[in-house]
């Protein structure tokens, strides 16, 4: 699924790029704190820690970092909650084509 | 006529005293066999009306559970009410909505009553006040007995059960009074019930009648015998939130037996004073029996009342259990339930316990009439006039045969008691079960429908870039987009042979068919296949030459994949994933054994036992860090199991895990092959 990602986010260039990866929300925490990218994109039904709670960790010490979750369940409740954390963006598994057009609008928000 | 004046001749004043004092005695003994007879009637009918009221207490819990069987969320009221409404002792069961009746049905019309359909239900006052005791408690409640109309009984009583909107919580009054939906009615006809519980009790000249508050629900009396009924004995039963009062009265007066005792002690008064000094010795032992008879239908009455306490036997069996002990001065008891073997289990223990636990009936091949001290007892546990355990009991001293009696009628209580706690336990045990699988069946459901979305949005997504932008990459990017497409087909493919394999097998629509094969040829093959899912390790193949099994091939090949694919998904890239086919000869003959061993993290000993069972995942950090639906391994044990292969799980060299596969090298179907034992860790089974 990574590399779908950032084949997408490649192949779309335009100045996009992949800063860096994890394998599970813990490992997205610690990467995170060294890498300091533009934007996160997370995936919410991972190992270890979910997408949501990697996300409020990182909204905790960054209260601005433009965060992208990315799930293949997006329920109203879901983005309701993604909404109250700060989360900037949901985007369905389906829509996996229209994230560099979401990349770019949080850029130039 | 000179001798007969003689013989009539006034007393002397010694022969006078001496008759009186032995009139005196006459009229003592008299009085008090007639004391002694009704203590004797009074702790039979005690015992009597305690083991109907434990029928009766019986009927009206199965009149609750057809209630509640017929108190379907969702349902309509006529399903729901049609279905029950001949079951148990309710003659009728009605589907109201909040204000009015909805649905009604009984054995024969109600006309005019409550429960006719369309019935406003705050038309009675009772019924009323039942309906909104039954809303805010949440729990099923009786009435008062009421009035139903012309063709109902009339001692009814009205079983209420409050329906609820599904979803809400229900945790305080005001709570449940919003989510009301309306109520289901069953009726009761209490005096049939008690009529058919206590009609032939109450014994010559005496009665039994059951009151709830001033109204009468049932009332009998036997007139064979003159004189009026006293010395009442009065019982409480608790019935949904009302308490019935059941009243036994024995005989009373004095019957003819007394009397003739007092007038062949008038007749014996002239000359048999050793007829006195016997009457006085007998006293004193009637004295002494009639008080331990007292003691005894004491006991009965506060065993009763205790065993109906609780449906926890942890709450009831250990008081239980000291008020025998105390009484009966044991030195130890044991309440044992028969299984469905008949073998004895022990149930809770006090004190001397048996030294092995017999069959029941070996136990009670021969009831003894008296016992004892220091020589144990067996005394059946009885429901519903079958014994369904025992009662063992190891006296000090002598029992007499009227203490074994009391032991029966305790152990008659207890045997209800006990078998109803019994199903109780394992209503809740099945429940718990239920809602475990249930949970697990959830993630299950959560997880698969994951795992299957995520190969096919990379699928989608991987042909998206291809068909859009393929003309901006070159050779070598088109051509590992193509890989990546192709990976995940096959994982996408493979997935789905697991939950087709795992649902034929769990249908059991799956056909196997044991056959002559060379194993190590199959292993190959399915390696072959697997390639290439397994490129980020090492793949180490040990199967050369011929090892012939019997088994099926399929099975063999989802076996050893779904063995393989687990090796690829918990070992790091890199490492090595050893496959291994060869012969060997135990104590239990020659096998064909097939060994899949990774270097992975292991499983922990701890968790061996468990990692077949349907959608068990480990705890690992290993396991947490990669996804599954915790299928495979069940899928192997379910394939092993119906070809009579034998799975088992230990740890490699590297401290991986190392998966062992033993298939039977002999036609199972032929005669004198062995029948196979089938271990797996933490358990056993015959193929």
């Amino acid at each position: 699924m990574r590399v779908l990602l950032r084949t997408t986010i490649e192949v779309a260039n335009r100045g996009l790029g992949v800063a860096c990866e994890a394998r599970d929300g813990l490992e997205a925490i610690e990467v995170w704190r060294t890498c300091q990218p533009d934007v996160v994109v997370i995936d919410h039904r991972m190992p270890a820690l979910s997408g949501l709670e990697a996300a409020e960790r990182i909204l905790a010490e960054r209260p601005d970092q433009p965060i992208v979750l990315f799930s293949a369940y997006l329920n109203d409740q879901l983005r309701r909650s993604a909404a109250a954390l700060g989360i900037r963006s949901c985007l369905s598994k389906d829509e996996v084509h229209r994230l560099p057009e979401t990349l770019w609008s949080i850029a130039a928000a | 006529m000179e001798h007969r004046r003689g013989l009539i001749r006034p007393p002397r004043p010694a022969a006078i005293l001496i008759a009186a004092a032995v009139l005196v005695f006459g009229i003592a003994g008299a009085l008090e066999a007639a004391a002694h007879g009704r203590e004797h009637r009074r702790a039979n009918s005690t015992r009597s009306v305690s083991s109907a009221q434990v029928a009766l207490a019986q009927r009206v819990e199965s009149a609750l559970h057809a209630l509640t069987v017929t108190n379907v969320p969702n349902d309509t009221g006529e399903a729901s009410a049609r279905r029950t409404a001949s079951r148990g002792d309710l003659v009728a069961v009605a589907i109201t909505g909040r204000d009015s009746v909805v649905q009604s049905d009984s054995v024969a019309p109600l006309v005019g009553g409550p429960l006719t359909a369309g019935q406003r239900l705050d038309a009675d006052l009772e019924v009323a006040g039942t309906l909104a005791l039954a809303a805010d408690s949440g729990e099923v409640r009786a009435s008062a007995p009421v009035s139903l109309g012309t063709s109902a009984p009339s001692r009814s009583v009205l079983l209420v059960e409050p329906r609820y909107a599904p979803g809400q919580s229900l945790a305080t009054t005001a709570q449940r009074r919003a989510a009301l939906t309306g109520y289901a009615f069953g009726v009761l006809d209490v005096e049939r019930l008690a009529a058919q519980t206590f009609a032939s009790l109450p014994g010559p000249g005496g009665a039994v009648e059951i009151r709830d508050g001033d109204a009468v629900l049932f009332s009998v009396r036997d007139d064979a015998a003159p004189g009026r009924p006293s010395s009442p004995v009065v019982q409480n039963l608790s019935v949904a939130g009302r308490t019935w009062t059941v009243t036994s009265w024995v005989a009373g007066g004095a019957g003819g037996l007394p009397w003739l005792i007092f007038t062949a002690a008038v007749i014996c008064a002239a000359g048999v004073i050793v007829l006195g000094i016997g009457a006085a010795t007998s006293r004193a032992r009637d004295e002494h029996e009639a008080a331990r008879n007292r003691r005894e239908f004491a006991l009965v009455l506060e065993s009763g009342a205790l065993l109906q306490r609780s449906l926890d036997l942890a709450d009831v069996l250990p008081s239980f259990a000291v008020t025998l002990s105390d009484e009966f001065n044991l030195e130890g008891i044991t309440v044992m339930l028969a299984e469905g073997n008949g073998q004895l289990v022990e149930l809770f223990s006090m004190g001397a316990r048996p030294a092995s636990l017999p069959t029941l009936a070996d136990a009670l091949v021969a009831p003894p009439d008296s016992v004892e001290g220091g020589h144990p007892l067996f005394v059946p546990l009885h429901r519903a006039g079958r014994a369904i355990g025992a009662l063992w009991l190891l006296p000090r001293e002598p029992l007499s045969p009227g203490q074994l009696d009391a032991v029966r009628a305790i152990a008659d209580l207890a045997g209800s008691a006990v078998a109803n706690a019994e199903l109780y336990r394992k209503e809740q045990e099945t429940a718990r079960r239920l809602r475990e699988l249930d949970t697990l069946k959830n993630d299950f459901i959560g997880t698969v429908s994951h795992e299957l979305r995520t190969p096919v949005t990379a699928i989608k997504g991987f042909s998206a870039i291809l068909e859009s932008s393929g003309d901006q990459l070159d050779d070598e990017q088109r051509r590992d987009l193509i890989a990546r497409i192709a990976r995940n087909s096959t994982s996408l493919g493979t997935m789905l042979n697991g939950l087709l394999d795992f649902a034929r097998l769990e249908r059991r629509s799956m056909a196997l068919e044991v056959a002559r094969i060379d194993l190590a040829a199959a292993v190959r093959n399915v390696v072959d296949q697997m390639g290439s899912m397994l490129d980020q390790q090492e793949l180490d193949v040990d199967a050369a030459g011929e090892v012939i099994a019997y088994t099926d091939t399929y099975a063999v090949e989802r076996i050893v994949s779904n063995l393989l694919s687990n090796a690829a998904k918990f070992s790091p890239p890199g490492t090595r994933i050893q496959v291994q086919v060869r012969r060997s000869a135990t104590d239990a003959g020659d096998r064909a054994l097939v060994a899949v061993e990774d270097e992975g993290p292991g499983i922990p000993p701890e968790e061996r036992g468990r990692i077949f069972s349907r959608f068990y995942r480990g705890s690992g950090e290993g396991v947490m860090r990669t996804r599954g639906a915790g299928i495979g391994l069940a899928v192997v044990q379910e394939f092993a199991d119906r070809i009579g292969a034998t799975v088992s799980v230990s740890s490699g060299r590297s401290g991986g895990a190392r998966f062992t596969v033993s298939f039977p090298t002999s036609d199972p179907t032929v005669d004198g092959a062995a029948r196979d034992e089938v271990t797996v860790p933490g358990q056993t089974r015959s193929t």
